[in-house]
């Protein structure tokens, strides 16, 4: 159990510069995910926390020690692959006591640590056969038993689910936040999916390019991004983006439709350049409504439809969220109203204004 | 339907005679090895009497400790080339060196020199070191010019383990010699021992080397047999036992590590 921080992290590969000054704390036993789109630097990180990167520039301290330069093997850390990384010539059994053993602890105690862990994660059966005789999903299990085993400082999580199936990974995602539950270890998850960073994460860290765009819980990200980068890439579907200017104290969007926007000053609003509407505040109605529009596409989830609607003023389409009071078909006329209090209103920059 | 029936004749014809060019010679040697000087040179053929086992046993019982003088050398020079040369291969695919590139190209242009250039002065090297006649002068020979090809070979096998695998044992506490002995030697197997595969025949066949450098008592097979063709006459019936006797390990080897082999070939095509 350890708290971790990162003080001015940089990493460059030669002349490209990867991460870019990253700050960050992490708590004691909190379970914090690194979120971003491919590129991010996210698993760069990682594996600078981990001891696998060199880091450029910075330091980072776990549980007090200064572990910049430290090899992976003196920093008491364990880390989950994405690709498990099993030992194929040896047995789960082997795999999971594998560093125990190089750490010198008799057979007793391994063969006891080893029990422990596959019980935990149910796998005292699996125990005896090898990876290639296991399923992606066991042998996720066997990776976690190994990194659980060392009862580490922390645990680091590198896209641990990506190999397996959407069902598999709905109940490994709740596995592990039990697990989480059970050891109260600190973990470092990364993810490209934002919905596992939102259902998993105590905190949050949004990265983009190698910089932090936003830490902070799931919630708050939601409701309160920081900037329209943060705003665009939490949540399912994306948020609607809508240009805009101002005039007279009215919001125009696309210049040309007024919205009147009673929360800002004058003076603020002169700096808007985008509408941030999400697909979940935006009601449907085929009577009545702000805008009028044309239902364009639908896309069906059972419990909720997702319509994109082209509203007259406007150029884009708007994506809209309904739960089915009515079911609309494509060429419907229908009417939008916008939630405006839930809305964001963004400068040139991209930082959130309201 | 008559035309490809000769065809395959013709073609089955030719294939018996190409083998024939090939196989006979080694038959009629292998023959020796139960007829005696006298009986091999006559004609017609005289037809070994495979269950008389009469002149192998002399053979041996007279010739024995050069037998043992190639296994002492190639085995030796076998696991000592191997015991360099995996760390050396293991150093020089995970450890970014200066100039590794350099060292790859030259490791490659050692072998592309011709054994008889370096005679002369190995044994120049080796006299001068009082090692001359000694088996220990052959082992280090062997193990020298086997070194380089059996590193560049075991270097594509140690590049096929997955990152990922050396990645889990460094987080786990290993140090960079128990990866290697834990992790990686265990899953490039095959490759090793096709490594060995090849340096093992290498050495058991050599006989350059083993003329300069071995004297009277530490002969080693190949050697011996040279020595069968005299200025008098020719011992062939002692060739063909010592030939039959050199041709078994190499037989044995490819026959025990054809799986490896193959193996070891297509390991890591195919993603897990």
């Amino acid at each position: 159990m350890a708290k971790i921080t990162l003080d001015g992290v940089e990493k460059a590969f030669g002349s490209i510069s990867v991460i870019k000054g990253i700050d960050l704390e992490v708590e004691d036993g909190e379970f914090i995910v690194f979120v971003g789109p491919s590129g991010c630097g996210k698993s760069t990180l990682l594996r600078m926390i981990c001891g696998l990167e060199e880091v450029t520039k910075g330091t980072i301290t776990v549980d007090a020690t200064d572990v910049t330069d430290l090899p992976p093997s003196d920093r008491q850390l364990a880390m989950v692959f994405q690709s498990y990384a099993l030992y194929p010539h040896m047995t789960a059994r082997k795999n999971i006591g594998f560093g125990l053993r190089i750490a010198g602890f008799d057979k007793a105690t391994v063969h006891k640590k080893v029990l422990e862990a596959a019980r935990m994660l149910e796998i005292e059966d699996l125990l005896d056969r090898r990876p290639r005789d296991l399923s992606g999903g066991q042998r996720q299990r066997v990776a976690i038993g190994r990194a659980i085993v060392r009862s580490p400082k922390a645990f680091l999580f590198d896209e641990p689910l990506s190999n397996l199936d959407a069902a598999l990974r709905v109940q490994m995602r709740k596995e592990l936040m039990n697990l989480h539950e059970t050891i109260k270890t600190t973990m470092i998850y990364v993810t490209h999916d934002q919905v596992e960073a939102m259902t998993m994460a105590d905190r949050i860290v949004v990265l983009r390019d190698g910089e932090i765009m936003q830490v902070d819980g799931p919630t708050d990200l939601y409701r309160k991004p920081k900037n329209i980068f943060v705003a665009g890439f939490i949540g399912s579907p994306t948020m609607n983006f809508i240009p805009v200017s101002s005039s007279k104290g009215s919001l125009l969007l696309n210049n040309t439709m007024p919205l009147p926007y009673k929360h800002l000053s004058s003076a603020k609003l002169q700096q808007a350049a985008k509408l941030g509407i999400r697909p979940e505040h935006l009601e449907i109605s085929p009577k009545s409504g702000l805008w009028k529009g044309v239902v364009k596409m639908i896309e069906e989830h059972g419990s909720e439809e997702f319509y994109q609607v082209k509203v007259e003023g406007l150029t884009q389409l708007l994506e809209v969220r309904s739960s089915g009071t009515d079911l609309l078909r494509k060429g419907d006329n229908v009417w939008l109203s916008p939630q405006v209090t839930k809305s964001f209103i963004f400068d040139e920059q991209g930082n959130t204004i309201y | 339907m008559r035309d490809s029936k000769s065809k395959t004749t013709i073609l089955y014809g030719l294939t018996l005679v190409i083998t024939a060019f090939s196989v006979l010679p080694i038959l009629w040697i292998a023959a020796g090895a139960f007829k005696s000087d006298i009986d091999m040179m006559t004609l017609p053929p005289v037809s070994p009497d495979l269950t008389d086992w009469s002149l192998i046993i002399e053979f041996v019982a007279e010739y024995y400790p050069f037998i043992f003088n190639s296994l002492f050398v190639t085995i030796g020079s076998t696991i000592f080339c191997l015991l360099l040369a995996v760390p050396m291969a293991f150093g020089l695919v995970n450890f970014k060196l200066r100039g590794e590139n350099l060292i790859a190209d030259w490791i490659l242009s050692t072998r592309m020199m011709p054994p008889i250039a370096a005679a002369i002065p190995l044994f120049i090297i080796f006299n001068g070191l009082g090692m001359v006649n000694s088996r220990t002068a052959l082992l280090i020979a062997y193990t020298g010019f086997n070194l380089p090809f059996a590193i560049w070979v075991t270097m594509t096998f140690i590049r096929k383990v997955p990152k990922e695998l050396i990645e889990a044992a460094r987080v786990e506490g290993a140090t960079w010699f128990e990866t290697l002995l834990y992790i990686v030697v265990p899953v490039s197997l095959s490759g090793i021992a096709t490594t060995a595969t090849f340096v093992f025949i290498f050495a058991w066949n050599e006989f350059l080397l083993a003329l300069f450098l071995s004297g009277q008592e530490t002969r080693t097979l190949p050697v011996v047999i040279s020595s069968f063709v005299g200025t008098g006459r020719i011992y062939w019936s002692n060739i063909g036992i010592a030939t039959l006797i050199q041709s078994i390990p190499p037989i044995i080897f490819a026959f025990a590590m054809q799986r490896h082999i193959v193996s070891g070939m297509t390991m890591g095509a195919v993603k897990d």
